[in-house]
């Protein structure tokens, strides 16, 4: 019988521990908050309802460690005010402002209403929606008018004054459908950067996301750090108390200090962490950052954002059917292989319709026999310079160098070709050679991936008309129409064929970009499949390792208490423990980032999937709806 | 065998009083190693286990008010038709409070106004983004560049170049300033007091006005109240 009880003693002092931990428990839980502990709500509790906590058997035998422990941390949102003396703690107040609790979809809104990325994408799209219109604006009717006046003294006897007023409409025939195929290769862009614009959205979701989801990692790990210096100021006051009556050393007192000491500056590092994830926040949402961003739900529980269990041939489908950058990649490889045929369009000649109207007049004073030598007005029309412009020079014989228009500008640089002027009636054409006029105003036709110099044909579309010399007196008025064809193969047309040659090449490797991409999406899934499968095995794993360590602090704890084990082992026991809650905090969090990232890989990513879940068959049922 | 295991458990109870004394001592252990055994709450922890094993409740929000004062000042309106006014909100209860300071209602003998919206605030100082007015705003700009032969816009942006550094960033910065400044909707921990700007449509006096505005605990948005405070201002912002 001796025997018996002899073998059962330390069993029995264990119970007896267990009795009288549960009998402290309260006790423990003043020492922590000396106002008075605060209690979660139980899970289900109505609204309004005075919030109670019943503690269980477990709770009784581990303090007040169950409140705070993984299923609190999944499934509660703990009152995280209530844990510290903030007054004198102050955790969050660091260089913020004020603090402000923002929701998970609210985080996303803003960022969709305000994030830099998105808002500098949209202008790129508004700058190549404003490109296509205006390589539409190609097709519309070219205007000019010129008024010039000049006064001569003929061998200083006579002297005249002359004007011209002319205006001309041209309307573009055939241009080698360059005006056709620049509008539609730009249409083809311009809907690629729309869906750049959404692409930016989606990477955006997810980068907000994943920031919002590392804020409440932060938050937790935060809490599991209070929690530590919590036991520490614990076990130094029992160690204080059990040192008054006796039972312990001057010695576990200073290593109790030691450890206090040791979880503080690990509370002072998360706490700027944690600081350091709102501003990561605030900054990816383009908010105010002396505003204190705190997740309104620190919930870890319910993280599942893809429902069912989709295959990855299924979620390849959606993928494809879904990425807006393969459909962007898609359209920008259409726009190249147009930008082949634009470089082909050099090749043919210029058709062009026009009306002008020409009004001159020529006054004197003096021998009319001088003014068959008065310096003839030249016009030099030439206008109708689609691609780079219009280029308008006028002048006045020889006598002035009298360029009227603004809009001289070419893309080859100066302009010296001849081109023919109009003069009031009838007679010889005059030459209106601009030697030398250098044109260079450096309006370059704005292309991204657009051919290199491709020109349309530079026809004045006035040849031929007929031009007269001003030297008669009067005022002449005259209205002309004409069509005008013009073909000029500048160094024999290989500038152009090599151009187009290139282009080609251009267009190729569009079209292999566009082949890298969608390996790219492949790989992509692929990878976020098995790493949101080996995710979730790392959930389990983790759940197991804290119920171990969880009852390794347990028995811990027991057998401090009992004077059965060192304060370096319950520390340990605590520490890891501790480590186990992050793991797991950690685990559920990186189970969610790998399925954000898997939804915005299968092109599937928004507010509502990333809030309320996405369920592959729910999608495929709506699609066959619709 | 029975006595030593009775024996035992008055071990083990005797251990537990060196586990409770520290809980009912001095406030701050760490300060003083030559804690006193404090017999009196020992005793009301013996003697009266149950009630301290009992439901803890946590209290009402509603009966907290008085632990959040709030207070007033005229502010400067940015926002067109608005008057502007700095709330000041302290919480003086031991739980983290929202104040939902967008939410904030002013009662006046004439009529109510609610507090603007985030919506409302983030388009003072910003340029018209649809409709007619964005119409409007840019055949004004280019008429104005037209007329000026664009000397408006450069002689703009250069005298931009000489204004502080912050004011040069535009419509993102003014909006990231402005809702800095707005009351919006704020967390406070205890013992933490916050000022913020609230706009309110009103015309007339606030003489007789009442401001509501809600409170609830943090990740309890169930135990709400309403702080409802008459306002206080100097004559000249009434």
């Amino acid at each position: 019988m001796t025997i018996a009880l002899a073998g059962h003693r330390p069993l029995a002092t264990v119970l007896a521990m267990c009795l009288a931990l549960q009998a402290a428990y309260p006790a423990f839980a003043q020492v922590q908050n000396p106002a008075g502990p605060t209690y979660l709500p139980p899970a289900g509790s109505s609204p309004g309802e005075a919030s109670v906590l019943v503690p269980s058997t477990r709770q009784a035998l581990t303090g007040d460690m169950a409140i705070y422990d993984r299923d609190f941390i999944k499934s509660q949102p703990l009152k995280f005010g209530s844990l510290l003396n903030i007054a004198s703690m102050r955790p969050l107040a660091m260089d913020a402002d004020y603090s402000r609790p923002i929701s998970l979809k609210q985080a996303l809104q803003y960022g969709m209403d305000n994030n830099l990325s998105i808002k500098i994408s949209k202008e790129s799209e508004n700058y190549y929606n404003a490109l296509f219109y205006n390589y539409l604006g190609y097709f519309a009717p070219s205007l000019s008018s010129n008024t010039s006046f000049a006064h001569a003294n003929i061998n200083s006897a006579t002297n005249t004054s002359t004007s011209v007023f002319q205006n001309v409409i041209t309307f573009p025939l055939f241009t080698g459908g360059n005006h056709y195929l620049f509008a539609v290769a730009q249409n083809y862009r311009r809907k690629g950067w729309r869906l750049a614009t959404t692409a930016a959205r989606e990477d955006e979701l997810l980068a907000i996301y994943k920031k919002y989801m590392t804020l409440v990692l932060d938050h937790q790990l935060l809490r599991i750090r209070l929690k530590a210096v919590e036991l520490a100021k614990q076990q130094l006051d029992l160690k204080q108390a059990a040192f008054k009556a006796g039972t312990a050393t001057l010695y576990e007192i200073k290593l109790a200090k030691s450890q206090l000491e040791t979880d503080n500056q690990a509370l002072l590092t998360q706490q700027v962490a944690t600081r350091t994830a709102s501003l990561d926040l605030s900054y990816e949402l383009n908010m105010p950052l002396n505003v204190n961003l705190v997740p309104d739900n620190l919930e870890l529980g319910s993280g599942i954002l893809i429902r069912g269990k989709p295959q990855i041939n299924a979620l390849l489908k959606v993928a494809f059917e879904n990425r807006v950058d393969l459909k962007e990649y898609e359209l920008f490889r259409l726009a190249s292989a147009r930008d082949v045929q634009i470089g082909l369009s050099n090749l043919y000649p210029t058709v062009s319709m026009f009306l002008a109207y020409t009004r001159t007049s020529l006054n004197y004073q003096g021998n009319a026999s001088d003014l068959s030598g008065l310096a003839v007005t030249q016009i030099a029309q030439g206008g109708n310079n689609f691609a780079n412009g219009t280029a308008t020079n006028n002048a006045l014989g020889q006598t002035a160098n009298f360029s009227a228009a603004s809009g001289s500008s070419s893309s080859s640089g100066a302009n010296t070709s001849s081109s023919s002027s109009v003069a009031s009636a009838g007679g010889t054409p005059q030459s209106a050679v601009q030697a030398g006029t250098s044109v260079t105003s450096g309006a370059v036709a704005p292309s991204i991936i657009s051919p290199i110099a491709v020109g349309v044909g530079n026809s004045s579309n006035l040849n031929g008309t007929n031009t007269a010399t001003l030297n008669t007196p009067g005022v002449f008025n005259s209205l002309q129409a004409g069509l005008s064809l013009n073909w000029s193969l500048p160094s024999s047309g290989l500038v152009a064929a090599s151009n187009t040659v290139a282009l080609r090449t251009l267009s190729r490797r569009a079209l292999m970009q566009a082949n890298q991409k969608l390996q790219q999406v492949e790989n992509q899934v692929r990878a976020d499949y098995t790493n949101a499968l080996s995710v979730l095995g790392q959930i389990k794993y983790s759940s197991t390792l804290l119920d171990t360590n969880e009852e390794a602090l347990r028995m811990a704890m027991v057998k401090l208490n009992a004077g059965l084990s060192t304060p370096a082992e319950f520390d340990q026991a605590k520490s890891t423990y501790l480590d186990g809650l992050r793991t797991e905090a950690e685990a559920l969090i990186n189970s969610r980032v790998a399925q954000a990232q898997l939804l915005r890989d299968i092109g599937m990513i928004s507010i509502d999937t990333l809030t309320m879940g996405f369920s592959l068959d729910e999608s495929v049922r709506r699609k066959k709806k619709s | 065998m029975s006595q030593c295991g009775v024996m035992v458990s008055l071990a083990a109870l005797l251990a537990s009083f060196y586990i409770l004394h520290p809980a009912a001592s001095a406030a701050d252990p760490l300060s003083n190693e030559n804690v006193t055994i404090d017999d009196s709450a020992i005793n009301a922890i013996i003697e009266q286990p149950q009630q301290q094993q009992a439901p803890q409740i946590v209290p009402k929000l509603q009966d907290q008010l008085a632990k959040i004062p709030v207070s007033f000042a005229p502010g400067e309106s940015k926002l067109a038709n608005h008057k502007a006014i700095m709330c000041t909100v302290t919480n003086n209860t031991d739980h983290a409070v929202v104040v939902y300071g967008e939410k904030a209602v002013l009662v006046t003998p004439h009529a109510d106004a609610r507090a603007a919206s985030q919506a409302e605030i983030d388009t003072i100082g910003q340029p018209p983004t649809h409709g007619m007015r964005l119409i409007a705003s840019s055949v004004g700009s280019v008429a104005l560049a037209a007329t000026t032969v664009g000397m408006y816009q450069t002689l703009k942006g250069k005298r931009k170049e000489h204004k502080p550094v912050l004011q040069r960033y535009e419509y993102d910065e003014e909006r990231r300033i402005n809702e800095a400044e707005a009351f919006g909707q704020r967390l406070l921990y205890p013992g933490e007091s916050t000022t913020g700007k609230l706009y309110f449509a009103v015309g007339e006096s606030l003489a007789n006005a009442w401001f509501l505005c809600p409170v609830a605990y943090f990740h309890e948005e169930a135990n709400k109240a309403v702080v409802r405070v008459q306002f206080k201002l100097p004559e000249a912002a009434r």
